[in-house]
């Protein structure tokens, strides 16, 4: 029982940072659309990256729910479908990377390098899987979208991963601080 | 409940080390880093240096391996080649503003390692 409350906490958690990343996605780079589903720079993506690695299927949960929220069409099978590859793409790079550099499920030993080769994979797969929909659905003619989605991804989990270094550095930084007893 | 809770702690502890490991500048080979750290000092001292000059210093290690490395310093943004005003043929070696920054992380580097 504890065990469901605590993945319940962990998928809502990640629901509300898609969404939050989303919007703020939305203010900061409004100049940056391609077309209404695409980015040239997409923040949320490094969320999809680093909640999957961490909280796993409950993250995929997490970013299925998080993205029919941020999807402006009603729902229906377009939407549902697309957030499934959404939810489901970085989990596809995860374990395909896993596998070809045989992480342990702890993730020990993972460098920086293997990361951004994770981004590269997720970025990738998304990309794909969603233009092949869009193409399939009659949206597109061709995958000419693949490339500004692919980027738009990459860009935002780097962009992402490396505010989470500044910031654990910062946290660093002023845990070290002396602290003076008053 | 334990079991799942510890692992999700340690995939996190896991991932901000990997986090901590990004590539801030980028990676040198050890030929690479021997020439940066020559042209530093040159740099400090006000000399000029020539990309011929570079490529004949090292009697162990051939020109043309000198050369490759040079490309690849260039390539990685750390090192210019700035043209010689009277004759073009000349390429002068010059810093840039990676290079300052490179060094500067490493003198700060250098300067936490020793308040260890």
């Amino acid at each position: 029982m504890a065990s469901i409350k605590l993945q319940v906490i962990e998928m809502v958690a990640v629901t509300v940072l898609w969404i939050l990343f989303y919007k703020l996605n939305l203010w900061l780079f409004a100049y940056f659309v391609h077309n209404p589903n695409i980015y040239w720079i997409f923040l949320p993506a490094g969320i999809r990256m680093i909640s999957v690695f961490i909280f796993g299927w409950t993250a995929v949960l997490g970013i299925f729910i998080g993205s029919i929220f941020t999807n402006e069409a009603e729902i229906s099978n377009y939407v549902i479908y697309l957030a499934a590859i959404s939810a489901l793409a970085p989990m596809l790079a995860k374990r395909t990377c896993m596998w070809w550099f045989k992480t342990p499920a702890t993730l020990q030993g993972l460098s920086g390098k293997q990361l951004l080769i994770f981004a590269l994979a997720g970025a990738f797969s998304n990309a794909l899987f969603s233009n092949l929909y869009f193409h399939l659905y009659g949206l597109s003619d061709s995958l000419y979208n693949f490339l500004p989605m692919f980027i738009g991804d990459l860009a935002g989990t780097i962009i992402i991963l490396y505010l989470s270094k500044g910031l654990l550095r910062l946290a660093l930084n002023l845990y070290k601080r002396p602290h003076n007893p008053a | 409940m334990k079991t799942k809770i510890a692992l999700t702690y340690v995939k996190f502890l896991h991932l901000t080390q990997a986090v901590n490991d990004l590539p801030q500048f980028p990676s040198l080979d050890p030929m690479e880093e021997r020439l940066l750290n020559y042209f530093a000092s040159a740099w400090y001292l006000g000399k000029k240096m020539t990309v011929l000059q570079v490529m004949h210093t090292y009697a162990e290690i051939s020109p043309s391996t000198v050369h490759r490395r040079l490309k690849s310093l260039r390539h990685k943004g750390l090192i210019d080649l700035d043209l010689d005003p009277i004759d073009n043929r000349i390429k002068y070696i010059v810093d840039t503003e990676l290079t300052s920054r490179y060094f500067t992380h490493l003198g700060k580097c250098l300067a936490k390692a020793v308040e260890a």
